[in-house]
C-alpha cells in the first residue's frame, strides 16, 4: 500500500519535472510480436457446491481486443489424491462437472489432468486449504480520494474495508475477490416525445403505464423496466500479503473504493466479499498478477513479471502454459451499505429511458438476496 | 646577459704549422696548487710564446690541479675541457683560442623565445654557486611542485628538461627529482589545469628548487599536456581537464562532471535523468565515487538531471575504469576521484555563474598568507519559476516546488613546515514539496580532517578522518495517509596513507570505514492511516583494508605498478538472519527459524586479497602497449528494480545471503600519438567476470522489505568489450572520435524455476548497449569565442514486452517475454554551444563570460523508457517516456575575480 503510494507520487513529482523540459508521454508503437500463442488454463475446484469449471482457450495478442479463440475438443479431469476421475464435459471451450454432488473437501489434495490434440498436462496436486473466515465488511466514507475523468479534481468515494482472519501458523495463502450489486431507478412512465413541436407524454410501453383519452397517466401493468440491478466484479488480482500471513489477522484490508455517486447509491449498496485459499503456486501466480497490475503506468516500470502457471506440459517440457487452476476452499462474507453512508445530499439522477438499457450489465432480475 | 654565450666565433680553418703543434707541447710543469684555468693560462703566456683568447665567464668554471703536474697543455686541456661543450684550436703560431659550441645555447634560447611568444611564464632560477661549477658534472635538482589554488603537491606534472632531450614525470606528490650535467638548462613544468611554468635555470651543484604552478588562466590556449599523451597514462585511466567541461555544451546551463564522464569510452548511462553511470557492464552502484577521499552515495540533483558538485570548486577529477590502483577499493568497476580546491595561498579570488536553473558562487583565499587558506562555493536552484512557467492540467502544479543546492567549504593550514592540516566540508540536498502535501528529501554531508605530514623527503603520510551521511526522507502529508518514510546511511572513517619516493615509489596504508545503514522507518502519522508501523532493523558493517602498492620504471621502455589490497569486511549485530527450509526456493512463507544476534556481535565476515597490476610497455617514442589486471570486492549493493536508478533506491550492506561482488577484469590496449602528438589513438580491449551480482525477481518488493533475500537473485556477469578513441588534442580544432562496442549479459541460475531468470540462460544486462559512438570537438574561432559540441549514439537499452494477454476468473493478466528480450529505440542526440570569453588580460579584476548553449539540438524525442500502462481495459499497452523532447537553448554567464 504504501509502495504503490508513494511510488504514486514519486512519479508525479517526477513527470512535473520533465514537463520543464517538453518531455512526454506518448504511446510506443511495438512492432506487432508473433508471439507463439499459448494453451490459457482458467479454473477452479472450491468446497462450494459445484459444478466446477475449466475454461480452455489461446492467448491473445496484446492488441487484439476480441474473444480468445477457445480449445475444444479435449479431454479434462480432476483427479483427487485416491485416483478417482471426475471427467468434464464440454460447451464451447468451457468445461464443466457432471457428476452432481462433486464437492471439493478441505483438507483432501485434487489436480487437474488434460489431454490436448494428444498432448497431455497436469498440475500438481495441490491440498486444498481452509479459507478462514471473513469478519466484517466496513464500508467508509472517504472525501476526495478517487481520481475518475478529470485527474484535476479529486472526487468522493466510498471505502470497502474487511477484517478476516486465516488459521495461525499457516502459510494463509488467499485470494480476495468482490462483487458488488446496487439497484436504481428510472422513469420510463415519464419518458416524452416531440409531436408537431409540441412535447407529448410517451409512456415507455415496459413502464405499464399509459396515456388516458384525457391526457392522463394511469398505470395498467406493473412497471418491468423502474427497478434494475448491476452487479460488478473486481477485475484486479488481490492476495494476502505474505510478510503478515503467517499470524493469520488480516486488519482493515482495503478491497475496494467506489464513486460516492447517486448511481451507485440512490438506495443501498451490496458488496460481497470471498476469501479464497490458494496452494503455494497458485498463490504465486495470484501475487505476480497482482504485482504486474500494480507496475502498470510505472514509468520506472521495469519491474515487468513474468508470470508462470501451475499447469505443466508432461510431454513437452519447453512449452509454458498459462494461467492456473485453482483447488481452494472459500469463505464469504455481504453486506449492504446505506446510502446513509455518505453524509452529503446527493444529487438524483433522472432518467426517463428503459432502466435494463440504461447501464452495461443492467437487469430488471431482483437478485435472490435483495 | 645570456647574449654573451651566442657569441659566435669563427672558426677558420688554416693549415696548423709545425711550430704551432709546439704549442700543445708546452708542459704545465708543476701544479702545485688548485687553481682556476685562468689563472694557468695567464702564467703560461708569461712564460711562452702563447696567447690565449677566451671570455673569463667559459672558462671561468675549470680548474687545474695537482694532478695535471707534467701534463702538457694539449692533454690538460683536452681532460679540463672534456664533457663540457668548450673547445679551443690554434690559430697562427702563438694563439690558442677557446670555442664555445654555440647550438646548445641558441636552443635553448629558441625555447625561451618560443615560451615567451606563448607568453608562459619564465623564471630566472640559478641554483648553487657558480664558483663551483664543473661543466658536465652531473647533478641532482629535487623540489616539490605546488599548485598555486590548492596550496599542495601536484599529482601528475611533467617536467621537460630542455627541447624534449628528456622528459621525467614528479612523483603524485608533486617531488621530483632530475640529475642533469651542471649547466643551463630549461625546465618546462607542465600539470592539468595549471599553466606552464618554464625555469630558465643554471645549475651548478645539488640543489633545491620548489616551483609553484598558477592556476591556468583564461588568457592560454588550451594546454595540451603532454604528460596526459595517453601513450604515457595507465591502462583505463582518463583524467578530465575542467576547462574543457566547462567549454563543452551543457544541459540547461550546468556544467556537469557526470555528464562528461559519460562521454568517456566504455562509459554508458540508461538516459538523461540517470543519477550515476555504467563503467564497461558494471552497474551504477559499482562506481566509487569519492570526494575528498570520502565515498557518496548520491551524486545527483532533481532526480540525476543535475550532477551535485559546483565544477567552480573541484581541483581535480581522475577517472579510473581499469588498472585500478591499490589505494581504491570497496566498488568493482571503476573510480571517480574527485578532488575540491583549496584557496589561493596568495590572493582571494572569486568565480560564479548564472544560469536558468541555478546560480553558484565561489570565493577564496589566505586568511595568512601562505600559511592558511579558505575556499567556499555555493550553488542554488532559483525559486520555482519553471514549475510555475509550465502550463499544466495538473492543478497540483502550482503549489509544488523543487530546491537543491550544495555547497563546499575548504580550509587548509600549515601548521609546521612539513604539516598541513585540510579541512573540507560538502553538503548538498533536494527538497521537493507536491501539492504541498507530499515531502521529499535528499540530503548528503560529507566532512573530513586530513593532516599531511612530510616526514623525509621521501615519505610522506596522510591522515584522514571522516564523517558520511545520506539521507533520503518522504513526508505524506495528506491527513488520511499521513506517513513519515525515513532512509539513512552513515560511515565515519579513518584512513592513513603513506607515499615513499624514491626508485620504486610506493603507496601503502590503511583504511577503515564503519558503515550504519538505517534502511527505512515508517511512521503513520495517525493512528487510524492504516499504515502500519515498519522499523527496519539497523546495518552495521565495518569495512577494513590495507594495501601496498609499487610503481617502478623496471627499464627505460617498462613501466610497472603493482599493488595488493587485502580487504575484511565485518556484518555486526544486532540483526535477526531468517532460515528457510531447505529444498524450496526462499520464501517469506517457507521461513523456518530465525538467529537473533545482539548488538556488536559479529554477524558474518568476508574478505579476500584484490591484486591489482598495470604494465605499460613503450614500444617507440610513441606508441606504447598497456596491461591491466585488478581484482575488486564490493560489500555494498544498490537494490532496484527499475532500469535506471531513483533516489528512493536502497543499498544493503552484505550479509549471510548476500554475499560481496567480486569483479576480476583485464584489459590490454594499445596507444599511439601520431604527427607529433597532435593525434592519440588507442584501442583497448577488456574482459570483466563479476560474481554475486544482485538482480530483483519477478514481482518483488524491496522497499522496507525484511527478508530482501526472498525478494533478489544472485547471479553472475560477464562483459566485454572494445573501445577505439582518436583524438586531435592539439590545435584550434580539437576533438575525440570514440566507438565502443561491448557486451554485458548476465545469468541467474538456480536448482528453482522461480529463482532463475530467463531459464538460467545468458540475458543481456538493463545496461547491455553494444554500440556507442561520441563525438566531441572544440573550435577557437578565435582567442575568446569557441564553437564546441558533441554527438552521441547508442544502442537502446534492453526491455521486456508483453507478448500476449489472457483472462483468468475476470482479471486480465500479461504474459511477458523473457526478461530483457526486446530494445528500446536508439538514443542519439547532438549538443553544440558557443562560448564567448572576456578578454584575455592577466591582471583585470573582473572576467567574464557567455555561453549560449544548444542540448538536442535536432530535438530527438528520444525513449528513457517503455513501460505499459493500463489502457482501461485491463490489458497493457506500451508507452514510450521522454524525458527531453524538445531543443534547450540556454544562455549562462559566468564570471571570475
Amino acid at each position: 500500500m504504501l509502495s504503490s503510494s508513494d511510488m504514486k507520487n514519486f512519479i508525479r513529482l517526477f513527470c512535473l519535472l520533465i514537463l520543464i523540459c517538453d518531455g512526454c508521454i506518448e504511446p510506443y508503437p511495438l512492432d506487432p510480436h508473433t508471439g507463439q500463442r499459448k494453451l490459457v488454463v482458467d479454473g477452479m475446484i472450491s468446497d462450494q457446491p459445484g459444478p466446477y469449471f475449466v475454461k480452455l482457450s489461446w492467448s491473445n495478442q496484446t492488441e487484439q481486443t476480441e474473444e480468445p479463440e477457445v480449445v475444444g475438443g479435449a479431454l479434462v479431469k480432476i483427479v483427487d489424491e485416491s485416483g478417482h476421475e471426475e471427467v468434464l464435459a464440454e460447451t464451447e471451450g468451457v468445461y464443466q462437472t457432471q457428476t452432481p454432488g462433486f464437492q471439493g473437501v478441505v483438507g483432501k489434495s485434487y489436480q487437474l489432468k488434460m489431454t490436448i490434440n494428444g498432448k497431455t498436462y497436469a498440475t500438481d496436486l495441490q491440498e486444498m486449504k481452509s479459507a478462514g473466515d471473513i469478519d466484517d465488511i466496513i464500508g467508509e466514507f472517504a472525501p476526495n480520494t478517487i481520481n475518475l475523468n478529470d485527474p484535476t479534481q479529486n472526487q468522493d468515494a466510498v471505502n470497502i474495508l474487511f477484517n478476516s482472519h486465516g488459521t495461525a501458523n499457516k502459510s494463509n495463502h488467499f485470494r480476495w475477490r468482490w462483487s458488488a450489486t446496487y439497484q436504481f431507478k428510472t422513469n420510463p412512465e415519464l419518458h416524452v416525445k416531440m409531436d408537431q413541436g409540441v412535447l407529448v407524454k410517451d409512456p415507455l410501453e415496459c413502464s405499464g403505464y399509459i396515456v388516458n383519452l384525457d391526457g392522463v397517466l394511469s398505470q395498467v401493468r406493473p412497471c418491468i423496466c423502474c427497478d434494475c440491478y448491476i452487479t460488478e466484479f473486481s477485475s484486479k488480482a488481490m492476495v494476502s500479503d505474505d510478510r503478515i500471513s503467517q499470524s493469520g489477522i488480516f486488519k482493515r484490508i482495503g478491497a475496494a473504493q467506489f464513486p460516492a455517486d447517486a448511481h451507485r447509491f440512490a438506495t443501498r449498496f451490496y458488496i460481497k466479499i470471498e476469501q479464497i485459499s490458494l496452494s503455494e503456486e497458485a498463490y504465486t501466480f495470484w501475487k505476480l498478477a497482482q504485482v504486474q497490475q500494480e507496475s502498470a503506468g510505472n514509468i520506472f516500470q521495469p519491474n515487468v513479471v513474468k508470470i508462470r502457471g501451475n499447469v505443466k506440459s508432461i510431454d513437452d517440457s519447453d512449452e509454458e502454459v498459462l494461467g492456473v487452476f485453482s483447488v481452494s476452499a472459500i469463505a464469504s462474507k455481504a453486506i449492504f451499505i446505506d446510502k446513509t453512508v455518505i453524509p452529503k445530499p446527493l444529487l438524483p439522477i433522472f432518467t426517463t429511458s428503459d432502466c435494463r438499457l440504461a447501464y452495461d450489465g443492467a437487469s430488471n432480475v431482483k437478485p435472490p438476496f435483495w | 646577459m645570456r647574449t654573451q654565450f651566442l657569441l659566435i666565433l669563427f672558426s677558420i680553418a688554416i693549415n696548423i704549422s709545425a711550430r704551432s703543434q709546439d704549442l700543445l707541447r708546452i708542459p704545465l710543469g708543476n701544479v702545485s696548487e688548485k687553481q682556476p684555468l685562468k689563472s694557468l693560462l695567464l702564467k703560461l703566456e708569461n712564460t711562452h710564446p702563447v696567447k690565449f683568447f677566451f671570455l673569463d665567464d667559459w672558462i671561468q668554471p675549470f680548474e687545474i690541479d695537482a694532478t695535471y703536474s707534467g701534463m702538457t697543455l694539449d692533454d690538460a686541456l683536452k681532460k679540463v675541457l672534456s664533457d663540457s661543450d668548450v673547445t679551443f684550436t690554434l690559430m697562427f703560431d702563438y694563439a690558442v683560442i677557446f670555442k664555445k659550441d654555440p647550438r646548445p645555447a641558441i636552443a635553448l634560447d629558441n625555447l625561451l623565445k618560443t615560451a615567451s611568444a606563448r607568453r608562459i611564464s619564465i623564471e630566472r632560477k640559478i641554483v648553487g654557486d657558480r664558483k663551483f661549477f664543473s661543466p658536465g658534472k652531473p647533478v641532482t635538482l629535487r623540489g616539490i611542485v605546488i599548485g598555486e589554488s590548492d596550496g599542495g603537491g601536484l599529482a601528475d606534472v611533467s617536467i621537460m628538461i630542455d627541447d624534449q632531450r628528456m622528459f621525467i614525470q614528479a612523483e603524485s606528490t608533486g617531488r621530483y627529482s632530475i640529475t642533469i650535467p651542471s649547466g643551463n638548462h630549461v625546465l618546462t613544468f607542465r600539470a592539468q589545469n595549471y599553466s606552464d611554468k618554464v625555469i630558465d635555470l643554471s645549475i651548478y651543484s645539488n640543489g633545491n628548487l620548489d616551483v609553484l604552478l598558477e592556476d591556468s588562466p583564461t588568457i592560454l590556449e588550451e594546454i595540451v599536456i603532454d604528460d596526459q599523451a595517453i601513450v604515457k597514462s595507465a591502462v583505463g585511466e582518463s583524467r578530465l581537464d575542467l576547462k574543457s567541461i566547462k567549454r563543452a555544451p551543457t544541459f540547461l546551463g550546468e556544467v556537469d562532471i557526470i555528464k562528461q564522464i559519460q562521454t568517456q569510452p566504455g562509459v554508458t548511462t540508461s538516459g538523461e535523468i540517470a543519477t550515476g553511470f555504467n563503467v564497461r557492464g558494471g552497474s551504477v552502484d559499482q562506481n566509487l565515487v569519492q570526494l575528498d577521499g570520502l565515498p557518496l552515495f548520491n551524486t545527483a540533483h532533481a532526480f540525476g538531471f543535475f550532477s551535485a558538485f559546483n565544477s567552480d570548486a573541484i581541483a581535480n577529477v581522475s577517472f579510473y575504469r581499469g588498472g585500478i590502483p591499490a589505494e581504491y577499493g570497496g566498488r568493482t568497476s571503476s573510480v571517480l576521484n574527485i578532488t575540491s580546491k583549496e584557496g589561493d595561498q596568495k590572493k582571494w579570488t572569486g568565480s560564479g555563474g548564472i544560469g536558468v536553473i541555478s546560480s553558484y558562487v565561489t570565493l577564496g583565499g589566505p586568511i595568512k598568507r601562505d600559511t592558511t587558506t579558505v575556499l567556499a562555493s555555493f550553488r542554488s536552484s532559483y525559486s520555482n519559476w519553471a514549475l510555475r512557467a509550465v502550463r499544466s492540467n495538473y492543478g497540483k502544479i502550482q503549489n509544488s516546488s523543487v530546491n537543491f543546492y550544495d555547497g563546499f567549504l575548504k580550509f587548509s593550514h600549515k601548521l609546521t613546515k612539513q604539516t598541513k592540516l585540510t579541512l573540507s566540508g560538502y553538503s548538498s540536498s533536494d527538497n521537493f514539496t507536491l501539492a504541498t502535501d507530499t515531502l521529499f528529501e535528499w540530503n548528503t554531508i560529507n566532512a573530513s580532517a586530513k593532516v599531511d605530514h612530510i616526514h623525509s623527503e621521501r615519505l610522506i603520510s596522510s591522515t584522514t578522518v571522516g564523517y558520511g551521511q545520506y539521507t533520503f526522507s518522504l513526508q505524506e502529508k495528506q491527513p488520511e495517509t499521513a506517513f513519515d518514510l525515513k532512509y539513512k546511511i552513515q560511515y565515519p572513517s579513518l584512513k592513513f596513507d603513506f607515499n615513499y619516493s624514491g626508485k620504486h615509489e610506493l603507496a601503502f596504508g590503511l583504511h577503515n570505514t564503519y558503515y550504519a545503514f538505517h534502511p527505512g522507518r515508517l511512521t503513520p502519522q495517525r493512528e487510524d492511516s492504516g499504515i502500519p508501523n515498519i522499523e527496519m532493523q539497523k546495518e552495521k558493517s565495518i569495512e577494513t583494508a590495507v594495501y601496498i602498492s609499487d610503481r617502478l620504471d623496471v627499464t627505460e621502455k617498462l613501466f610497472l605498478e603493482a599493488g595488493m589490497r587485502f580487504s575484511i569486511y565485518n556484518r555486526l549485530g544486532a540483526g535477526v538472519v531468517y532460515q528457510y527450509e531447505e529444498g524450496k526456493p526462499k520464501a517469506p512463507g517457507t521461513v523456518i527459524d530465525s538467529v537473533n544476534y545482539v548488538k556488536s556481535q559479529l554477524m558474518k565476515t568476508y574478505g579476500g586479497f584484490e591484486p591489482r597490476l598495470s604494465l605499460r610497455y613503450t614500444l617507440n617514442g610513441s606508441s606504447s602497449v598497456k596491461v591491466g589486471y585488478n581484482r575488486m570486492l564490493q560489500y555494498m549493493h544498490l537494490v532496484t528494480n527499475t532500469a535506471a536508478v531513483t533516489p528512493v533506491d536502497i543499498w544493503q550492506s552484505s550479509n549471510e545471503y548476500f554475499k560481496p561482488q567480486t569483479a576480476d577484469q583485464i584489459s590490454i590496449g594499445y596507444f599511439r600519438d601520431l604527427n607529433k602528438s597532435t593525434v592519440e589513438m588507442f584501442v583497448e580491449g577488456y574482459y570483466k567476470y563479476t560474481q554475486n551480482v544482485l538482480d530483483f525477481k519477478d514481482g518483488a518488493n524491496l522497499l522496507l522489505n525484511k527478508q530482501l533475500e526472498t525478494a533478489l537473485l544472485s547471479g553472475t556477469s560477464r562483459a566485454y568489450g572494445v573501445e577505439f578513441s582518436a583524438s586531435k588534442v592539439k590545435g584550434r580544432m580539437i576533438g575525440t572520435m570514440s566507438y565502443t562496442y561491448s557486451r554485458t549479459l548476465r545469468q541467474v541460475k538456480s536448482v528453482y524455476p522461480t529463482e532463475q531468470i530467463n531459464e538460467g540462460r545468458y540475458y543481456a544486462a538493463n545496461n547491455d548497449q553494444p554500440h556507442v559512438v561520441n563525438l566531441s570537438w572544440r573550435y577557437n574561432i578565435s582567442r575568446r569565442h569557441f564553437f564546441s559540441g558533441n554527438f552521441t549514439y547508442h544502442t537502446g537499452r534492453p526491455m521486456t514486452v508483453p507478448l500476449s494477454v489472457y483472462n483468468v476468473d475476470g482479471v486480465l493478466v500479461s504474459d511477458f517475454s523473457d526478461r530483457n528480450n526486446f530494445r528500446i529505440p536508439d538514443y542519439h542526440r547532438l549538443d553544440i554551444a558557443f562560448i564567448i570569453e572576456g578578454n584575455h588580460k592577466r591582471k583585470k579584476l573582473w572576467d567574464g563570460s557567455w555561453i549560449i548553449s544548444f542540448y538536442n539540438l535536432y530535438a530527438r524525442k528520444n525513449a528513457y523508457s517503455v513501460f505499459y500502462s493500463d489502457n482501461g481495459n485491463g490489458r497493457l499497452t506500451p508507452y514510450q517516456l521522454t524525458v527531453i523532447g524538445t531543443v534547450i537553448p540556454t544562455l549562462t554567464y559566468a564570471f571570475k575575480f
